[in-house]
């Protein structure tokens, strides 16, 4: 058996392109790699970005419309890119109200696969999500004609007894109306992007990310699997085109 | 023998730009309902247990962590009683279902899970190890769970939820 080396000339265009192809990853797996190495020294846990683009990156932007709505009187829940908020506060991750029914001493949030429960303070009492309720995806909250909650989905309606353990079929009449929103003042918005952004994202995380590539999704995993198999493919052209200059001495020069 | 490099390297590319591809996925392996109804003989009675600060103390020092919530929610009927609790493994929480009976673990099992790694924690030769747990001194259970290579956050995690539940049982039955 014996091993068929390619022709040098193919060796050596092959290590030229693939190296010019991969010199940018390769500079970046380099530079990230030595910065992570001296973590500590460099500080970099403690150092924060927030910077659009990068905060964009960890969908921390907070582009999204923020929807406000009042509860127990004086108080605000605010929904944001998938997290709730009272009073500024992060609640829980879950997707925008469809109802808000305040009660004493349990006021419940809505949402389409989740009910939260709430003291008259914001605390949280409870979450029970879908696999736990009758239904699988809540479509409104109607109100009976005796003012009682109505959860309405595909499945059926359904009504909560007095603690909202119990869920009994409700096939009466009933009225919906939609969630009012509320505008949030300048101060209020700030503070709100301030809560869902926290301090931003460590450069630690930003550089391992850019090392493993997962800074810019799966594309940026993608492109460093391959530089990673670059290199391998470039130490076996390199030792390839090594191999096949031993096999071949130069003829000595005629005189 | 002539060794094909670039096919072989091409099915390398393909392998990984596939294995990237994976992601997680919410596995519903049973349904809440189903494991309520198949724990008991007889038609348990749902109920919850109010978290007071003693409780919530309590649970800080079995869990290592603060309690969300102010109530928990269990079914129980006689001395058994069955609970459904979420912990996160790596990012995503795990939903089982633990029933006790006489501070003794019945039963445990993986009803939902939604981590893209470490799902082997749902098969019988892993969840059979917490039958006959029980919680002793300083939180501790009388018996070690074996880990699995590859799922030790899942692991922790459900070992974790086994003492939570065995102590709930307790608090519980003691209301």
């Amino acid at each position: 058996m014996s091993l068929q080396l390619p022709r040098k000339r193919t060796i050596l265009a092959l290590h030229r392109w693939l190296g010019l192809a991969s010199a940018l990853f390769l500079l970046s797996l380099s530079i990230t790699g030595l910065a992570l190495n001296h973590t500590e020294f460099l500080k970099l846990d403690q150092i924060q970005i927030k910077s659009s683009f990068i905060l964009d990156r960890y969908g921390m932007s907070g582009d999204s419309e923020i929807e406000a709505y009042r509860i127990h009187q004086s108080d605000t829940l605010a929904h944001l890119d998938g997290q709730l908020f009272y009073n500024n506060e992060p609640l829980i991750a879950g997707s925008r109200p469809l109802g808000i029914i305040s009660g004493d001493p349990i006021s419940v949030v809505a949402t389409d696969t989740q009910l939260i429960y709430l003291t008259t303070a914001g605390e949280l009492i409870e979450i029970v999500d879908s696999s736990r309720l009758p239904y699988s995806i809540l479509t409104a909250i109607g109100i009976t004609i005796d003012g009682s909650p109505v959860l309405i989905s595909a499945d059926g309606n359904w009504t909560p007894d007095a603690d909202w353990i119990e869920f009994e079929p409700y096939q009466s009449a009933y009225d919906v109306a939609p969630l009012q929103t509320i505008a949030l003042s300048v101060e209020g918005t700030d503070a709100l992007l301030d809560a869902f952004q926290g301090g931003g994202v460590s450069l630690y995380r930003v550089l391992l990310d850019l090392h493993s590539g997962r800074l810019f999704g799966w594309g940026g995993r993608t492109a460093m699997d391959i530089s990673a198999i670059a290199i391998i493919i470039l130490i076996t052209s390199g030792i390839g085109g090594w191999l096949r200059k031993s096999r071949h001495p130069k003829k000595p020069h005629a005189r | 023998m002539q060794i094909h490099l670039t096919t072989h390297l091409l099915a390398l590319i393909l392998w990984l730009l596939s294995s990237n591809s994976m992601h997680a996925i919410e596995d519903v392996y049973l349904e809440p309902e189903a494991f309520i109804a198949q724990s008991f003989e007889g038609e348990p009675e749902q109920k919850v247990l109010w978290l007071t600060k003693a409780t919530k103390a309590s649970i800080k020092q079995v869990l290592g962590r603060d309690y969300r919530g102010m109530r928990i929610r269990y079914w129980q009927h006689g001395a058994r009683t069955a609970w459904i609790l979420d912990e996160i493994g790596k990012v995503k929480p795990i939903t089982s279902g633990f029933v006790v009976e006489n501070n003794q673990m019945v039963s445990m099992q993986v009803l939902v899970y939604r981590e893209s790694h470490g799902w082997e924690v749902r098969y019988p030769f892993f969840t059979d190890q917490f039958t006959g747990l029980e919680l002793g001194e300083n939180n501790r259970l009388n018996k070690k769970i074996d880990g699995i290579s590859g799922a030790t956050l899942s692991v922790n995690a459900l070992t974790r939820l086994s003492k939570l539940a065995l102590h709930l049982h307790q608090e519980a039955l003691s209301q």
